[in-house]
């Protein structure tokens, strides 16, 4: 019983009985002859008892899939070259789909937000997050407040958001670098159901103010830099010129998601990460708070709770004061933000519609083709159910085929994919950057997607034309029409399913087609082309305050830097100013300034930027109107500044700026403008870098800007720091070298600083190489969709013209011209192709809605676009459906009438 | 099927009373099929039909479901056959089986009433 009885012991068993019988007869008197006759007819329809004894087993199932696969095989081998065009489309649709789940997975998860991803937290079901809306966290005292008053949440734990702090050279040679920390409650980690892995966390002491400086790695970040050496306890590192002691190392699980590398106790914030002395202040907000809730405890109650524990704690902190709606404290499952997600969604959408599409255009073709063969083979179809088959069986066996097909396409295409991974890394390292640091490779979940994709793929569409195969009239499948597979009654229908099969995917790819060429349009349009020679410029930041340099320290080091690296071989000029001459990283110099005289309004968001003598000309920026900057330009004359084009304009349109005053909106000194410099990028080009109007005021007279500002912001978080200057080198042979020779200067300076040297070009790449990776992958995506639906139109009308070779034999045979067979093939494609065009024009407009949402940048839709992207794929079908056409004018009457 | 005899004769065997039938024959000793399918025509007095060719796929059934066991051996002309015994689980069912048959046929002829002529 447990061990499977063998069909072969059944047969001897029969086999056995009829000589029994057949003696048993002999001894009733019958003739040898007789006897086996009569035991023969006795045991009646043997074939019949073995089937059933076969039909018994449980293993029949497994049996049949068994042998279907293998026949599935042979017939896959025997047609390869169908096999082989279909596994390869499908091998596209999928490998695509995959990778692009693969890039943007780890993309769209927004990154330096409280979001745990579930998996990474143990029992998930009881860990809540507390949130408030976008970029409202907690402060100290109210964490604190929640922690000793409430009762349905048992741990509550928080963190801050990483801030980037410089790590000093961590060994003899190497480089300061920056590393992002975060600031973390003594049970940050064990909240999360997890451990450090080696030594110890944070103790509830070192919350207070302060703690003895001590700091955990992040796990990636130990086996990085320290090669998971377990000697790393009790070592030394500098944060920001404070040293602290590795006491840990976290969880591999903990933070995975972004590159935090340190963890220093909430205590230690006001020593590493001045001014303020936040664990204090019940005004800074900077902490996003998750917890446990208690066992029995309900998300409702522990809502309810915090709703009375929020506004408790608001009264007692601000009595009276009004509160917005949006102070009240959302709890939220899993610690999920749901702001974040909400964020994420539209960009999503986009994707998943753009790789559905895709898929949907694959999955078509397959469809395609299999519905093509089911007809070729209607007759062994025919065969097999006249001699038996049950329909549903026949079923199964065309299904395990295009199963088979679509994993063969499957593998393929993860393979596919694998490689375009690599490509994509290779060809853009900033997309790479994007995804969090991590590394972009095939994991388990993409592959487990890509072969769910193609068992679905195979299910989806193998099913209709299984089901259309085995609906054949027997009688007419075995005659001699069968044989050569015409057609039984041409469709006349527009829109049978056939035919649907051509519209459909030549609509969604003139969808995707108009998609894409918007898309790429607009990056084009908004290709960042900045007014001066960005190559040739290398810029330099310091964190000088960050590594404990005071302001006369800085102003002594940056001097001496301006005069060794003026002396230095291959550097043309030297310059300096406070802020980056584009938005790329703080310092942005935002202020306020406002023009002085009668009837002038305008201000608002501005720059200032204070500049070293040279500043214009090491940068490559000319002076359009008026004067530079001159010797005399110093502290205690008179205040003078230079303006862009922009400022100009939007200040003083149509006059002459020249001797117009400008001052800072929160009053202080006032600036006579003396000259006009060029706009760093043209006005019309400001998709990725706003165009702000910006007053260059000369570095000897910066103190008037620090002392406005310092009044604005009372002091709390003063945004200007007169002491941090960016450094300005233009070279005058390779910049590589130049950037080399750099370093060492700063090296031998101090070889603890960190310094940032690079090309202004280099700064500006990982934003401008987004929009370039980006519009490469919808090119492509769209030249993809094009090939397939060109492929798919080719399939059908090169089958559809195989099929009809007798047909077109005896019209020639009877007299048909070429351009009348030519005209009778190509008619019913070209009124399907005109109504895949109208469709896809329709699905266009609705697609380029989304997008337009989604994708910044992205133009809306225009008639020139949509004319030239028609047309295109108008040509390309043509082509696709005149070559089979061809093939039709090239049919021999003779050949064709004798085929069979 | 094949059947030699006009169907009118012997009656053929309701669903499910093959089962009892067999392991009612096994009970006397081991047995090959076809002295099982013999067993049966004779004590019925000729009256049942047992299709040998159904007869192995219910010794299969009845096999795989534990209430008999199978092993080749040798028949008493000597040739190789396949001896079935009942086993433990099987005498049980048919204990079971019998008095739920019996029951079935005292009602069904009470229903009926008296033979006629």
């Amino acid at each position: 019983m447990w061990r499977r009885r063998k069909q072969q012991d059944f047969k001897a068993e029969l086999e056995a009985h009829l000589l029994l019988e057949t003696d048993q007869l002999r001894s009733e008197g019958l003739t040898p002859l007789d006897a086996q006759a009569a035991a023969r007819r006795a045991l009646g329809n043997r074939t019949a008892a073995e089937e059933r004894f076969y039909e018994s087993s449980r293993w029949t199932l497994f049996q049949h899939f068994f042998r279907d696969l293998r026949f599935a095989t042979r017939v896959l081998l025997k047609d390869a070259k169908f096999s082989v065009l279909a596994i390869l489309g499908l091998a596209l649709g999928i490998g695509v789909s995959t990778s692009i789940f693969a890039v943007l997975g780890p993309m769209l998860k927004p990154h330096g937000s409280n979001v745990r991803a579930l998996e990474e937290v143990r029992n998930p079901a009881s860990y809540v997050g507390l949130d408030r809306g976008p970029s409202r966290n907690f402060s100290f005292p109210e964490y604190r407040y929640f922690q000793e008053h409430s009762a349905a949440l048992g741990e509550i734990s928080a963190e801050s958001s990483p801030y980037s702090l410089v790590l000093n050279p961590i060994s003899e040679g190497a480089d300061a670098e920056d590393v992002l920390v975060t600031f973390e409650s003594a049970n940050s980690i064990s909240v999360l159901g997890m451990h450090p892995v080696l030594g110890r966390g944070f103790s509830e002491d070192e919350e207070r103010p302060g703690p003895a400086p001590v700091a955990m790695l992040s796990h990636r970040f130990w086996q990085r830099r320290f090669a998971g050496s377990a000697n790393v306890l009790g070592k030394i590192i500098v944060l920001n010129a404070h040293a602290v002691t590795i006491v840990g190392i976290a969880d591999s699980k903990f933070h995975e998601d972004d590159t935090t590398a340190v963890f220093l106790p909430l205590g230690l914030q006001p020593v590493v990460l001045g001014p303020g002395n936040w664990p204090q202040d019940s005004d800074a907000n900077w902490l996003m708070v998750s917890a446990r809730m208690r066992p029995g405890v309900s998300m409702t109650q522990v809502q309810a709770e915090a709703d009375v524990l929020g506004s408790a704690f608001a009264e007692n902190a601000h009595p009276g004061a009004a509160r917005s709606v949006d102070s009240r404290v959302l709890v939220s499952a899993g610690g999920i933000d749901r702001q974040t997600q909400r964020i994420a969604t539209p960009v999503t959408v986009a994707v998943n519609l753009i790789v559905a599409m895709i898929l949907f255009i694959a999955c078509s073709n397959l469809a395609n083709l299999l519905l093509a063969r089911a007809v070729v083979r209607r007759r062994e179809i025919g065969v097999r159910l006249s001699m038996g088959a049950s329909r549903a069986r026949l079923i199964c066996q065309l299904l395990t085929e295009s199963l088979l097909m679509s994993i063969a396409g499957g593998t393929v295409g993860v393979v596919f994919s694998s490689w375009l991974i690599k490509a994509v890394s290779a060809l853009s390292p900033s997309l790479v950057g994007m995804a969090s640091g991590a590394e972009l490779h095939l994991d388990h979940q993409a592959l487990l997607y890509a072969l769910a994709l193609s068992v679905a793929t195979g299910f989806a569409f193998g099913l209709g034309p299984a089901l259309a195969a085995t609906k054949t009239n027997l009688a007419r499948a075995l005659h001699a029409e069968g044989l050569s597979g015409t057609p039984s009654a041409p469709s006349q229908k527009l829109w049978s399913p056939r035919n649907l099969l051509v519209v459909a995917p030549l609509a969604v790819s003139l969808m995707l087609l108009i998609g894409a060429a918007v898309l790429v349009r607009g990056i084009e349009n908004s290709r960042f082309e900045p007014k001066f020679d960005t190559s040739r410029v290398i810029g330099m930041s310091f964190r000088l305050k960050a590594q404990g340099y005071d302001e006369a320290k800085s102003l002594q080091f940056q001097d001496n830097l301006r005069e060794r690296l003026s002396a230095m071989p291959g550097i043309v000029s030297v310059a300096s100013g406070s802020a980056f001459p584009f938005p790329v990283r703080a310092p942005f110099g935002i202020c306020s300034l406002e023009a002085e005289g009668p009837g002038i309004l305008a201000n608002g968001a501005s720059i200032c930027d204070a500049v070293s003598a040279g500043y214009f000309e090491t940068l490559g920026v000319p002076i359009v109107r008026g004067r530079g900057f001159l010797p005399s330009d110093r502290e205690g004359s008179e205040p003078v500044a230079i303006v862009n084009q922009e400022l100009a304009r939007t200040y003083w349109p149509d006059q002459d700026p020249i001797g117009k005053r400008l001052r800072l909106a929160n009053g202080g000194a006032s600036f006579v403008v003396v000259g006009v410099a060029s706009d760093l990028q043209d006005p019309r080009d400001q998709t990725l870098f706003r165009l702000l109007p910006t007053a260059y005021i000369p570095s000897g007279q910066e103190s008037l800007l620090s002392a406005s500002q310092d009044n604005a912001n009372a002091g709390r978080r003063a945004s200007y720091q007169i002491s941090e200057r960016q450094f300005f080198v233009r070279a005058s042979g390779d910049p590589a070298s130049v950037k080399t020779a750099l370093r060492q200067a700063v090296r031998a300076a101090d070889p603890s600083l960190w310094v940032d040297i690079q090309t202004i070009k280099e700064w500006l790449e990982p934003i401008t190489g987004r929009q370039e990776t980006i519009a490469l992958f919808v090119t492509g995506f769209g030249a993809l969709a094009l090939l397939m639906a060109c492929a798919g139109i080719y399939a059908v009308l090169a089958y559809a013209v195989s099929q009809r070779t007798r047909e077109i034999g005896i019209r020639m045979a009877l007299g048909a011209q070429r351009l009348e067979i030519l005209s009778m093939v190509m008619q019913r494609t070209l009124v399907l192709i005109s109504v895949g065009i109208g469709v896809g024009l329709v699905g266009a407009l609705a697609l380029s809605r989304i997008l337009v949402a989604s994708i910044q940048g992205s133009g809306g839709l225009d008639a020139g676009t949509c004319i030239s992207v028609t047309l295109m794929l108008g040509s390309a079908s043509l082509l696709a459906s005149y070559l089979p056409s061809r093939k039709a004018l090239r049919v021999d009457p003779v050949q064709a009438l004798r085929c069979e | 099927m094949a059947t030699q005899d006009p169907p009118n004769e012997r009656i053929a065997l309701l669903q499910g009373t093959l089962d009892l039938l067999i392991l009612r024959t096994l009970l006397f000793g081991p047995q090959h099929g076809q002295g099982v399918a013999r067993a049966i025509q004779e004590q019925s007095k000729d009256v049942l039909l047992v299709d040998h060719g159904t007869l192995y796929p219910a010794l299969q059934r009845l096999e795989n479901k534990g209430w008999i066991a199978a092993e080749w051996g040798t028949s008493a002309n000597n040739r190789r056959a396949r001896f079935y015994t009942i086993t433990k689980a099987g005498r049980k069912q048919l204990t079971q089986e019998t008095s739920q048959w019996r029951r079935l046929a005292t009602a069904i002829g009470r229903v009926l009433g008296p033979e006629e002529s």
